[in-house]
């Protein structure tokens, strides 16, 4: 019964892969948010519209990819109690989001245009990395 | 000593709890094509498993049709392990006899 439940477990777990382009998406929708942070601070008529637009479109562009994970995977992978590995992944996004959004705004009131395109292209490859740590640690847990 | 959770305990409770345990929620679908059964046996074992307040049932509009999506629930998820354990604990205070030669 034991190894019924293990094997169980490890067949679902086994079959969950992370679909192209959901980094991605949900790389893409950070980026625009650390734009819209870095307007508000640059453009102050229209900094609070580009703001809300860009957080709009962030979690619109992170609904996309929840489906495109969920779609071919038949399944949703998180609060991964047994791994403890979600806040700390949790917490790598926000702290690089919020870095990201801090360096964003100070290019910005430096007018250096350079970091602030920095700030945003950072979340990308931050996203893609982390994501696939964690699938890693998750497919190693049920291995 | 913990004690063996008479809802989980049938066979394809335990592997759909199992199964479950792995992510945070799992469509039907899933659950029945892993379990090779029709989709009443889920419906019936799955329904147990709500009516303890072990499994949470969500259906959701998807390309014109309802899907079914299933997590375990906070209760679900100790229940499980406690479960686990006590099957545990029977294996290992299991004593089988060697007959002498």
């Amino acid at each position: 019964m034991l190894d019924e439940s293990r094997s169980a477990a490890r067949s679902v777990a086994s079959h969950v892969r992370l679909p192209r382009g959901c980094s991605l998406t949900t790389g893409i929708g950070r980026s625009l948010l650390v734009a819209g942070v870095a307007a508000v601070n640059g453009d102050s008529r229209w900094g609070s519209l580009v703001f809300v637009i860009a957080l709009i479109a962030a979690v619109g562009l992170q609904a996309v990819a929840m489906q495109r994970f969920r779609r071919p995977n038949s399944a949703w992978v998180n609060g991964m109690h047994r791994l403890r590995s979600t806040w700390p992944v949790l917490g790598v996004h926000a702290a690089v989001l919020i870095a990201c959004m801090v360096l964003a705004v100070y290019g910005m009131l430096r007018s250096q245009g350079w970091i602030v395109l920095l700030a945003c292209l950072v979340p990308l490859p931050v996203t893609y990395v982390n994501d696939r740590w964690w699938m890693r640690r998750y497919a190693a847990a049920f291995a | 000593m913990s004690e063996l959770n008479q809802v989980i305990h049938s066979p394809h409770r335990l592997r759909i709890c199992s199964m479950l345990s792995a992510v945070g929620e799992l469509e039907f679908a899933a659950v029945r094509d892993a379990l090779d059964v029709a989709d009443s046996v889920v419906s019936k074992h799955v329904g147990a498993l709500a009516d303890a307040g072990y499994v949470k049932i969500r259906k959701e509009p998807w390309e014109g049709r309802r899907r079914t999506w299933l997590s375990l629930t906070r209760a679900g998820r100790a229940a499980l392990v406690h479960h686990i354990e006590a099957l545990q604990e029977i294996i290992a205070s299991a004593q089988i006899p060697v007959p002498d030669e």
